[in-house]
Order: C-alpha cells, then sequence, then structure tokens
C-alpha cells in the first residue's frame, strides 16, 4: 500500500507547486480544492498524511481538522499558514496536529515533514495491527484458561498454579500448552513480551 | 421616576375613578338643603299661631268693649228717657197744683226746645179729649194710650209707655191726679239715638232700637252692618214694650287685617320657599360646579404629576409661578424653593447666567410667539443637564398675556447617546483609515505569499528532479512556465495595491495643528493606556495652515504609535511628549519618546521600505509619514532624544500656495 499525501487548499498555484514538490520527490499526492470536498471523500484508504492550508474560503484549515478528529481520521495533519496566522496554527498544534508551516515555507522542509509524518503514521499503524491482532488471540481464550494465563504471568511454577486454582497439575500443563498454542507463543517469556504491558 | 406628592397632589381613594362631575354627596346634602324648609315652614305655623292667638284675645277684648259700650249706651237712654219721665211728672204735679196752662205750656216748650227728641206734650182732659197740644195742635200723639189709662183707673206716680209706633215714636202718659186728666209726650226714638248716642260710639258701631222681631225703630249708624258682625243686644223693656237696644260693631278690618297679615305671612313663606328653592337649585348647580372643578383639578394635578416632562409657569419678571413634579425632579429643588422665585434661578449653570438673561428678554420682546431652545440646567446635586425647553406665552381666560409657560424636557441622554454615536463614528471613521493601512499590509503579506510559496515549491522540485538526475525537459518546462506565471501575478498584486494606494487623493483645507494634536492625543488616550504611556502636550499657538487634517493625523498616529511600542520593550520613563511651536517660516512639531532608541544600525534606512525592528512590522509606515509630510512640502526628520529615547522632528512651512494634489504613497 503506497503513500499518499492530500493537499487541501483553495489556492490552486500552491496545490500544484506542492504536488510538483513531492512528486519530484517520488511521492504521490492528491489534491482538493476546498475541505468541504475532502471531508466528502472520507474515508480514504491510502491517506497518510494531510496538508491542510489555514485560511480556506468557506471552511477553515482548523475546521476541516475539527471534522477530521470527529470522524477518527487518524492520519498527521500538516498546517499551512499565512503570516497573521501563527496563533491559530499554535492551536491547532496543541489539538493534536502534527505540525505547521509558515508560507512562504523553506522549499524542501515541507517534503521531509510529511515524510516524517508518514513515517511515524504508518509506524503506528503497524503497531495498532499487532495490538488488533493480540486482542483477536486473547479473545479466543476460555476464561480457565484465561486464568492460567494471568498466573503464569506473575511467574507461578505449575504446581502452585494447581494448587492455588484446585486442579490437577496435569490438567495445569494441558491449559499451559493450549494458551501458548492460541497466542502463537513459543513459551511463557514470548508470551509475557506479547501481552505483558497492556494486559495485565 | 420618584414622584413627590405636593399639596394640591391627589389625595383621593385607590378606588375612586376620575368620574368627571359627579356629586357624590347628594343625600347628605339634600337633608341640609331641607333644614331651612323645615324652619320656615315651622317659623310660619309659629307666627300663624301668635297672630291667631293675639286675633282671638283682641275679638275678646272687642266682644268685652261691645257689651260695655252696649251697657253704656243702654244706661244713656234710660237716663234720658227717666229725665223726660220726670218732666213729665213735674208737669202733672205742677198742673195739679193749679199753674197756670200758659206757663206749664211755655216750660213744655222749653223742655221741647232743650229735649228735641221729645216730639210733642199734649193735655188730654179726664175724657181722653186733646185739650192742648204742644207744640202744635198736630202734634202726634197716642190716644189709644190715653184710653187706655183712662180704662185703667190706675193712677202711678210714674208714666205709663203705650206701644212704639212704626215710625218709631213711643209716647209716656200720665194721669193728672184728681182726675183732672192726662198728659202725654211722645219721644221720637231716631231723634233719641240721634242726639244722645256719642259720636265716638256711633263711629264704632251702629246702634238701633228694634222689637223682637227685628223690625227696626230707630237706628244710628255710619256704616253698614253686617249680619255676621260682632252685636250685643240689650232688652229695652222697660221701658219701652217689646224693644231691644241692639248694637253692632261696624264691620271692622280686623278680619282684613289679619286675612292680610296671614296673607302677608303665607306669601312670605312661600316666597321663602321659593327663594330656597331657588337657592337650593343654584347651591346644586354650583355644588355639581365644585364637584366638577374639584375632579377636574385632581384629575388635572393627577395629569401634571404624571407628566415626564417638567412644565414650569413664570410671569413678565420671571417670578416662577408653578412647577411640576417633574420639573422638580429634574432640577433637584422643591416646587416650595422654587416658586416665587425671581431669577437668577438656582437651577440655572452659572455661566449661562447672561445668556438665559439675554434669551428672557428676547422672549419677552418677541411677543406672545412659541420658541424652543436648548440650553444647560444645573441639577441641585452639582450635575449638568441638557434640556430642551419650549417657551409658549400663558395666555390666561381673559385673553391677558400673563407670562410663560414651558415645557422642559432632559435630554441629557439623548444628547450622551449623540455625542458618543457621533465620537463613536469619528473613531470609526479614524480606526477605519488606520485599519485599512494595517489591513492593506495583511492582504499585501498574504496576497504576495501565494505566488511566492508557489514560485519556492516549484524552484524546489525543479532543484531535486536536476539532483535526481532527471531532466525531462518538457516536465522542467512545464514548472519553470507555471513558476514565471506566478512571479507575474505577485508583481500584478504589487501594481494593485499601489493603485489602491494612489486612489485618495489629498485634500487641503485651513488647519489648525493644535486641533489636530489634540484629536489625535485624544483618539490614541485608550491605546496609551494600554501600553501605561502618558502623552503629554506643549502647544504654542501657530498659526493655521493649508494641510490634509487626516493625512496629518495619519502621520501622528504612527510616530505616537511607533514611540508607544518603542517604550514597551525598554523605557526609562512613560511619556511621550509633543510639542508644537513655531520656528521662522515654519511650524515645527516633535514627538519624543521615553523609549529604547534607534540604533545606528536602523538609523540609516530608518526610511526604506521593508525596513522594521518590530515584529509585525511591515517597514512601511515611516516611509508613507515621510511621504505624507512631503506632500506638505515639509521634512520628516529624527534624532536621538538627550535621555535615551527618540524625537521625531516634522517641520511644515506655513508659505502661502497649496500644494498640487499628487499621490503621497511611495
Amino acid at each position: 500500500m503506497g503513500s499518499m499525501i492530500h493537499i487541501v487548499d483553495d489556492e490552486e498555484a500552491i496545490r500544484d507547486s506542492l504536488g510538483f514538490l513531492f512528486a519530484s520527490r517520488g511521492l504521490a499526492s492528491r489534491c482538493w480544492p476546498s475541505g468541504e470536498a475532502f471531508l466528502a471523500a472520507q474515508p480514504l484508504e491510502d491517506c497518510s498524511c494531510i496538508i491542510l492550508d489555514v485560511r480556506m474560503g468557506d471552511l477553515s484549515g482548523p475546521e476541516v481538522f475539527d471534522r477530521l478528529l470527529a470522524q477518527e481520521v487518524r492520519a498527521p495533519v500538516i498546517f499551512l499558514t499565512g503570516h497573521a496566522d501563527v496563533p491559530i496554527a499554535v492551536d491547532a498544534l496543541k489539538a493534536g496536529a502534527f505540525d505547521f508551516l509558515e508560507k512562504p515555507f523553506n522549499d524542501n522542509q515541507i517534503v521531509d515533514l510529511a515524510l516524517c509524518a508518514i513515517e511515524r503514521f504508518n509506524a503506528t499503524k503497524a503497531e495498532d495491527a499487532a495490538r488488533r491482532d493480540i486482542a483477536a488471540r486473547l479473545a479466543t481464550l476460555s476464561p480457565r484458561e484465561e486464568e492460567v494465563m494471568r498466573l503464569m504471568l506473575t511467574g507461578e511454577l505449575n504446581k502452585q498454579m494447581a494448587d492455588r486454582l484446585n486442579i490437577a497439575v496435569r490438567t495445569v500443563e494441558v491449559h499451559r500448552g493450549r494458551v501458548l498454542a492460541k497466542m502463537g507463543a513459543r513459551n511463557g517469556l514470548e508470551l509475557a513480551a506479547m501481552v505483558g504491558t497492556d494486559n495485565k | 421616576m420618584k414622584r413627590r406628592k405636593t399639596g394640591t397632589g391627589n389625595s383621593a381613594s385607590p378606588d375612586e375613578t376620575w368620574s368627571i362631575g359627579t356629586p357624590f354627596a347628594r343625600r347628605r346634602l339634600d337633608l341640609l338643603a331641607l333644614i331651612p324648609l323645615m324652619a320656615i315652614i315651622a317659623l310660619v305655623i309659629l307666627v300663624a299661631g301668635v297672630v291667631w292667638i293675639v286675633s282671638r284675645n283682641e275679638a275678646e277684648q272687642a266682644r268685652m268693649k261691645l257689651a260695655t259700650d252696649a251697657l253704656w249706651v243702654e244706661q244713656t237712654l234710660r237716663l234720658q228717657m227717666s229725665v223726660d219721665e220726670d218732666m213729665l211728672a213735674r208737669m202733672a204735679l205742677e198742673a195739679a197744683s193749679g199753674t197756670d196752662p200758659d206757663i206749664l205750656d211755655s216750660r213744655a216748650r222749653l223742655h221741647i226746645a232743650s229735649n228735641p227728641e221729645i216730639l210733642s206734650i199734649i193735655w188730654y182732659d179726664n175724657a181722653g179729649q186733646r185739650q192742648r197740644a204742644l207744640p202744635g195742635e198736630r202734634a202726634p200723639g197716642d190716644d189709644a194710650l190715653v184710653k187706655r189709662l183712662a180704662n185703667s183707673r190706675t193712677r202711678g206716680a210714674r208714666p205709663v209707655y203705650g206701644s212704639t209706633s212704626e215710625e218709631g215714636q213711643a209716647t209716656m202718659g200720665l194721669a193728672l191726679p184728681d182726675e183732672a186728666g192726662f198728659v202725654t209726650a211722645t219721644v221720637s226714638l231716631q231723634l233719641l239715638l240721634q242726639r244722645h248716642v256719642p259720636w265716638w260710639i256711633a263711629e264704632q258701631y251702629g246702634v238701633r232700637i228694634r222689637d223682637m222681631d227685628g223690625k227696626s225703630y230707630a237706628e244710628r249708624q255710619l256704616l253698614d252692618t253686617n249680619p255676621d258682625s260682632p252685636s250685643h243686644r240689650i232688652s229695652f223693656d222697660p221701658p219701652l214694650h217689646g224693644t231691644e237696644l241692639m248694637i253692632t260693631a261696624y264691620e271692622d278690618q280686623k278680619g282684613l287685617r289679619s286675612a292680610l297679615l296671614f296673607g302677608a305671612i303665607g306669601a312670605l313663606a312661600i316666597f321663602a320657599i321659593l327663594a330656597l328653592a331657588v337657592l337650593y337649585g343654584s347651591a346644586k348647580r354650583r355644588r355639581a360646579a365644585e364637584a366638577q372643578l374639584r375632579s377636574e383639578t385632581a384629575f388635572r394635578s393627577a395629569m401634571e404629576e404624571s407628566l415626564t416632562v417638567g412644565i414650569r409657569a413664570r410671569d413678565h419678571d420671571g417670578r416662577i409661578l408653578y412647577v411640576n413634579s417633574a420639573f422638580c425632579d429634574l432640577v433637584g429643588w422643591n416646587s416650595s424653593d422654587l416658586i416665587g422665585h425671581l431669577p437668577p434661578m438656582p437651577y440655572w449653570h452659572p455661566q449661562k447666567t447672561e445668556e438665559t438673561r439675554a434669551r428672557h428678554e428676547h422672549l419677552a420682546r418677541s411677543g406672545t410667539k412659541a420658541q424652543s431652545f436648548e440650553t444647560h440646567f444645573l441639577h441641585r446635586d452639582g450635575r449638568e443637564i441638557d434640556v430642551q425647553v419650549y417657551e409658549a406665552p400663558l395666555i390666561d381666560s381673559a385673553g391677558i398675556h400673563r407670562g410663560w409657560m414651558g415645557s422642559v424636557i432632559d435630554i441629557t441622554e439623548q444628547k450622551r447617546a449623540a455625542r458618543l454615536t457621533r465620537e463613536q463614528d469619528e473613531t470609526m471613521a479614524r480606526t477605519g483609515r488606520l485599519v485599512t493601512l494595517g489591513e492593506m499590509a495583511s492582504t499585501l503579506a498574504h496576497e504576495l505569499n501565494q505566488p511566492l510559496a508557489a514560485i519556492a515549491s516549484y524552484a524546489a522540485g525543479m532543484s531535486n528532479l536536476l539532483d535526481a538526475g532527471n531532466t525531462d525537459p518538457a516536465l522542467l518546462r512545464d514548472a519553470t512556465g507555471k513558476l514565471g506565471h506566478q512571479a507575474d501575478r505577485a508583481g500584478q498584486i504589487i501594481r494593485h495595491i499601489q493603485d489602491l494606494v494612489k486612489k485618495r487623493e489629498p485634500r487641503f483645507f485651513e488647519t489648525r495643528l493644535d486641533e489636530v494634536i489634540n484629536e489625535t492625543v485624544s483618539f490614541l488616550s485608550a491605546d496609551a493606556r494600554a501600553h501605561r504611556v502618558v502623552i503629554q502636550t506643549d502647544l504654542r499657538p501657530v498659526s493655521a495652515q493649508q494641510a490634509d487634517r487626516i493625512l496629518l493625523e495619519q502621520v501622528l498616529i504612527n510616530l505616537i504609535r511607533n514611540g508607544m511600542e518603542a517604550m514597551a520593550e525598554k523605557r526609562h520613563g512613560d511619556k511621550v511628549l509633543i510639542r508644537l511651536y513655531p520656528d521662522g517660516n515654519h511650524s515645527m512639531i516633535e514627538v519624543e519618546d521615553q523609549g529604547c532608541g534607534i540604533s545606528e544600525d536602523m538609523a540609516g534606512r530608518l526610511f526604506e521600505a521593508f525596513a522594521s525592528t518590530k515584529a509585525q512590522g511591515m517597514g512601511m509606515g515611516l516611509k508613507i509619514c515621510r511621504s505624507i509630510i512631503e506632500l506638505h512640502r515639509g521634512q520628516l526628520a529624527h534624532r536621538p532624544a538627550a535621555d535615551g529615547g527618540t524625537i521625531f522632528l516634522i517641520t511644515l512651512p506655513r508659505a502661502e500656495g497649496k500644494s498640487e494634489g499628487k499621490a503621497w504613497a511611495a
């Protein structure tokens, strides 16, 4: 899946020149003449970075940003600001925008910023995918297996677990094997690495 | 608004309505009106009773007097009759004693002469034949009596009366002793009455002698009598058989009098009642009128009290005749303080006393023409009030011009609102001009940013392509074409803005520089407070000169703002000082701040375009200022102040002749 940069600006010259600039660095981009048009096209599968102009005709950059947040579009947003719009851009940054650039900007700076944003976005996306995978596997565990797994993560031995759960040591071993199989871990260490941090 | 109750205020109960002309105490007043009526009736009854009692007493007295008088008359008549009887008896005795008949006759004549009621004296013989008759032979007599005397043979010493004749004559007879005959005397009752009833009796009563059947023998009465008149009857038998004396009071005026009296009383009573009725009617009308007046007065004063317009009446001397409560509220004085007050009034503005007096005099001269003017009053608490006064002549019901009636309206609020609006308008206009300059800079920046950003992007993109070894001519040509196009666009924007700036033609008028400075300072006062800076002025008189006021204001605003902003960073004082003074043929304006001063690096290019030390400055301000001053054929210079700040110096020539209206923009 290739990365796509979405440029939202009501100024045709800016859109075109930015597209040319991104293309010169081998980055694909798509232009939108207004915030409305961009919002109407959501959700976009290939959205990995959004360049938003602060000053636009009907819908201003921050407004478009607010609506994107409401639609849970997580792609990083870079604002382009004019001479007097810096405070607005700072506010947007506080609200979670990736960065802002003041026009006229240092030519390749925007490309580097976009690349950085895309990289981070992709990393976040991969992390998200792994987390979703673990969560799905956890969901397949039976209640007893989940209990056994929790005890495994505290580092107890099979015999201790059997005493605590009031079951035979043999039964504990069977559950343990199933947990590891279901979670796709080779041993308890891997399991702890996989689940340990966020599944206490 | 607080409403003051005055003495003439409405004291009616709250539920009373304004019913004009309704007498509200009719019953009570009607009873009151009945009292005099009843008094009159009682008086009439009382007077009538008294009159009746008095007249009854009078009637009683009159009857008593009648009876007394009747008895008196009877006595008199009887006395006379007995005198006659005595005379006859004496004659008889003398005849019997042999007295000469001639002597008797002469005596008889004498008696007849002195007692004219005696008609005759007749001598009869024993046989009853007439022997002598006095006064003459044909004297009336009563032969029947003589026969009766002769037949009876009874001889007494006292005469005997015969029956009374139709003519009212009665005869008394006496037998002479020794059967010598008889003697008679005939008496006329009429003459008896004539002669022996005195005049004062005759004046009051009718006296008559009559028989029992009412046939009258003799009467003496001066006036007609009425059968109903009070009368008294006394039997006159003896001496005269079957007669009575009747004395009748004349129809006296007593009845008439009392009738008249009663009539008069009745008439008076009726007159009094009529008068009372008329009085009552007029009193009722007056009461109704009074009630109406009262109600109207109450209504009028209520209206006056509820007016929000102040009302003030004064006479020709200026003395206040009337003020309503709205006026009192307006000026803060009580009506008792004001009514009767002569000018100058306590609410006159001290600085306007003469003006007000002059206006009053003018008003008095202008006759009866209503006028309206605006002035200032002074509230008792020292507050100044703007008022609109409408003066109208006060003309009484007789059409005489008594003074002036003024309606006073408090227009302080309107004035203040108007002033605020005007000031706001002015501020807006000025701010507008400044905003235009600021916005122009902002627009310039934004508009220029677009093509510049595009140009930078194309350039960077082309560099990237060339760096990567991609030299596709079509691609590069396309990019350079677009780049050139954006450069054109940037140039157009600059020209467009220059056009905009050129459109403002300067307008030169006779201008006072001190006014311009004062206005600018007051316009910037809020800004100064925000910067914690005090703007001081030191203005010496400079004659007015041709200038574009708005452009000069902009220069001053720019310079003062620069000064204040310079003091925002670093300061050694809090004053911005503006001086105005003449210098030969020039007017000089200095703007001195106590800020950080100008660095040497900056001083050299101070008036260059885009040279700015401020974060958001465009670097256009001072350049434009210099253009404006040069347009006025003056100079804008600067020098460091003695203690570290900066002084900007404007030199404006006061030469004759106008500058040509050429563009001032950079």
